[in-house]
């Protein structure tokens, strides 16, 4: 037995019951190859790192399942692949169980965060220019100081 | 003028994680630079183990958009 996590974007200006309309046809797909999902629950609206089908935000939603028929499995990838309303899915092979979750902490939340972190190396940064002319003073210091000892 | 030595850790070995995922953006930050290259072991001193992990992860978030294969700065 082998667990599998595909986590796909779809459009962001869809609605909720869109969404809904989405996740229970991808569902259903799956579940003709005998598999069982374990999760399928929407991760949040993010924007993208960079743009998919001029898209500049997607609506991620995770799907963690337990393999069926792996026969069967490549009819489903290529569905998704042709399907329109999916912007993009990625399947990851699992080493173990993953636990059933309800809700997933939003991936906005964390975006904030990151441009905390750019501000703090911004600011590492300017430290650094400010190296070279300690530097350049150092020796200069030196020179005299060997004139002193001559 | 002397050289200021710093010493290196290992990121991980330090904060107990053994897993990366590559869902975790904020952490995978750690280890690329402004532009959105993965920087050298060299440079964050993580394991050859973890190294190789850390590597595996960004790529897969890049695939699906959660991380710039390369950040212009122009956004």
């Amino acid at each position: 037995m082998r667990y599998y996590e595909i986590l796909y974007i779809i459009n962001p200006n869809f609605e909720q019951g869109k969404i809904d309309e989405i996740i229970t046809e991808v569902g259903g797909k799956l579940e003709k190859t005998k598999s069982t999902i374990i999760n399928h629950i929407i991760w949040g609206k993010n924007r993208l790192a960079y743009p998919i089908k001029n898209q500049k935000y997607g609506t991620y939603i995770l799907l963690q399942f337990q393999d069926g028929n792996r026969d069967k499995m490549n009819d489903f990838y290529t569905w998704m692949k042709l399907n329109t309303l999916v912007l993009r899915h990625m399947t990851i092979r699992l080493d173990n169980r993953p636990e059933v979750v309800e809700m997933i902490e939003d991936p906005v939340k964390d975006e904030s965060m990151l441009e905390m972190d750019d501000k703090s190396t911004e600011s590492t940064v300017k430290d650094d220019d400010i190296d070279p002319e300690q530097i350049s003073e150092a020796p200069s210091s030196d020179e005299s100081e060997n004139e002193e000892n001559k | 003028m002397a050289f200021q030595t710093r010493k290196k850790f290992c990121y991980f070995k330090e904060n107990g994680i053994t897993e990366i995922d590559y869902k975790d953006v904020k952490l995978l930050r750690r280890f690329v630079n402004d532009q959105g290259k993965i920087m050298p072991r060299r440079v964050t001193g993580s394991s050859a183990k973890m190294h190789r992990k850390v590597v595996r992860a960004i790529k897969r978030s890049r695939t699906i958009a959660l991380m710039p294969f390369v950040n212009t700065g122009t956004e």
